[in-house]
């Protein structure tokens, strides 16, 4: 049986993960922007 | 045909799919408003840069299962439910030194049936792209059919006017921009699921919290916070490789290898996997907050947007119709894309027109995505629940691709005459298990028994000349 404390071990480190990927993600894609490697 | 349970007015929804269609639609016709050539049209011109990479491998794994059956399987399976999926992120980083391989042997290749030609001979070469194709039009028809149906289950917006709607702006926008379009509109729609699923779950923790959601799971449905579920464990793992069986045969995967810039796959297929990850624990957890919410699910697929729209009412509803709708699209696009590439050089040029020019095989690429999106609406319209299941039907068939796939393209050894008894074995096997056994199981049997059949391929001699796969550029 998974305790409440597992539970939030789970959702909080997902829940970090999932919010900073755009900035990540837009990151990314300026820096290829500015190389001029986007495609 | 309106739904009563609906948690958006469809006067909201129909703004919404308005709005977003004609973006869809005019980003795919400025992206697309440069290509000249077949490689523009279907690659992207091979040169696609590693932010546009990541996101647009992301996007297309995130269907509208992932953001609806997550929840789903999290509110029937518990925790293992909501890991076990977001163990299809394992597919996408297994899939990065595939992607690395390819670029390398095969820098003028076009599809993964060029791979299994090449490297195994036609025999393979066409059982392969039997069960290919079946597969994509599994799984067109699943997405096409989730389109009515979620659509309607939101908004109480029709069945066929949903359906219809997303099917003719992905066939539309695809048309206009080939493969540059399906990524430069993926990368939106990633940006929009990811945002849309953290603010709900963020938002789910500050109106519930941990400490209620555990209590409330503990006293009502216990069984969903057991570590120790064996049909959940057993689910896990077949799931682990129906995605791997999934994304190591699908066009959609190997065409976006052939795309990325050189020195681009590796990486942006492992930050895909490692981005991935977390959506299915996020959307999940949104679930789990339905009993402390003491939410009646009539039906457990719905059981995400009722939390949404008992917390916060409109927004809520907005931010899973967006979510949903992107999730769709995302997905959609890229099939309909990938298989026409299959149809294209697989079956247009393979087996009917060996000398087509560039020119003509763009010109047949538009009709066959036309006709692919025809197909899809056609089949999608009767709304049959058992075409609705077929994707689930095929994880017999792409499992056993798994390893004649990984041993072909890392060894010299195993033979067409091989890869083609593992193919046919391993299917029959995983559909045997899945009418007698279940269909957890259909995945995990198939691979098993492919895997040992490729494994007498380390009996014969290691013949094979890599050097055939750099040929393609000789016959193009």
């Amino acid at each position: 049986m998974i305790t409440s404390t597992g539970l939030s071990l789970l959702v909080y480190p997902a829940l970090l993960l999932a919010a900073i990927t755009p900035v990540v993600l837009i990151y990314l894609v300026w820096q290829d922007v500015r190389e001029n490697k986007l495609w | 045909m309106l739904n009563a349970n609906a948690i958006l007015p469809s006067w909201i929804a129909w703004l919404i799919i308005a709005g977003f269609s004609c973006l869809w639609v005019a980003l795919g016709w400025w992206l697309g408003r440069k290509n000249d050539t077949l490689d523009d049209y279907m690659l992207a011109g091979r040169k696609v840069g590693v932010g546009l990479a990541v996101a647009t491998s992301m996007a297309t794994w995130v269907t509208s299962n992932t953001t609806m059956t997550a929840p789903q399987l999290a509110y029937q399976l518990g925790i293992w439910g909501m890991v076990g999926y977001s163990l299809g992120a394992v597919g996408l980083i297994l899939f990065a030194p595939i992607a690395r391989r390819v670029r390398n042997l095969m820098p003028e290749g076009y599809t993964s049936g060029d791979f299994i030609r090449l490297r195994y001979g036609v025999t393979a070469w066409r059982i392969f792209l039997i069960i290919s194709l079946f597969y994509s039009f599994g799984w067109l028809i699943s997405l096409g059919m989730a389109g009515g149906l979620l659509i309607n289950a939101l908004s109480g917006i029709s069945y066929f006017y949903g359906m219809t709607v997303i099917v003719t702006i992905c066939t539309l926008y695809t048309v206009f921009g080939g493969l540059k379009a399906v990524i430069g509109t993926d990368f939106v729609q990633t940006i929009l699921i990811l945002i849309g699923i953290t603010v709900l779950a963020i938002l789910v923790i500050d109106a519930v919290g941990f400490e209620e959601i555990h209590n409330t799971l503990s006293e009502q449905r216990p069984e969903l916070l057991n570590l120790l579920l064996p049909a959940s464990i057993m689910f896990l793992f077949n799931n682990l490789f129906f995605g791997v069986g999934e994304i190591f045969h699908s066009n959609v995967w190997w065409s976006r290898a052939f795309a990325f810039a050189p020195g681009v796959g590796f990486r942006a297929y492992v930050l895909a996997g490692i981005f991935w990850l977390p959506v299915p624990v996020v959307a999940g957890f949104i679930a789990l907050a339905a009993p402390a919410l003491g939410i009646n699910v009539p039906s457990p697929d719905m059981v995400a947007p009722l939390v949404a729209g008992k917390l916060f009412g409109i927004f809520g509803a907005i931010l899973v119709f967006v979510v949903v709708f992107s999730a769709l699209a995302s997905s959609l696009d890229s099939v309909l894309a990938a298989t026409s590439d299959l149809i294209v050089k697989d079956i247009y040029k393979g087996h009917f027109r060996k000398n087509a020019s560039g020119n003509e095989l763009r010109k047949a690429a538009v009709w066959i995505i036309l006709g692919l999106g025809a197909l899809t609406w056609a089949f999608s319209l009767p709304r049959i629940a058992t075409l609705g299941a077929l994707l689930h039907f095929t994880g017999a068939f792409v499992a056993s691709t798994i390893w004649p796939i990984a041993i072909g393209i890392f060894y010299r050894r195993g033979s067409g005459r091989l890869a083609s008894l593992a193919m046919v074995l391993g299917t029959a096997s995983g559909l045997y298990a899945y009418f007698t056994i279940g269909f957890y199981v259909a995945a995990l049997v198939s691979a098993t028994v492919s895997m040992l059949v490729m494994m007498l391929a380390f009996k014969e001699k290691a013949t094979f000349d890599w050097a055939i796969l750099s040929e393609n550029r000789n016959s193009k």
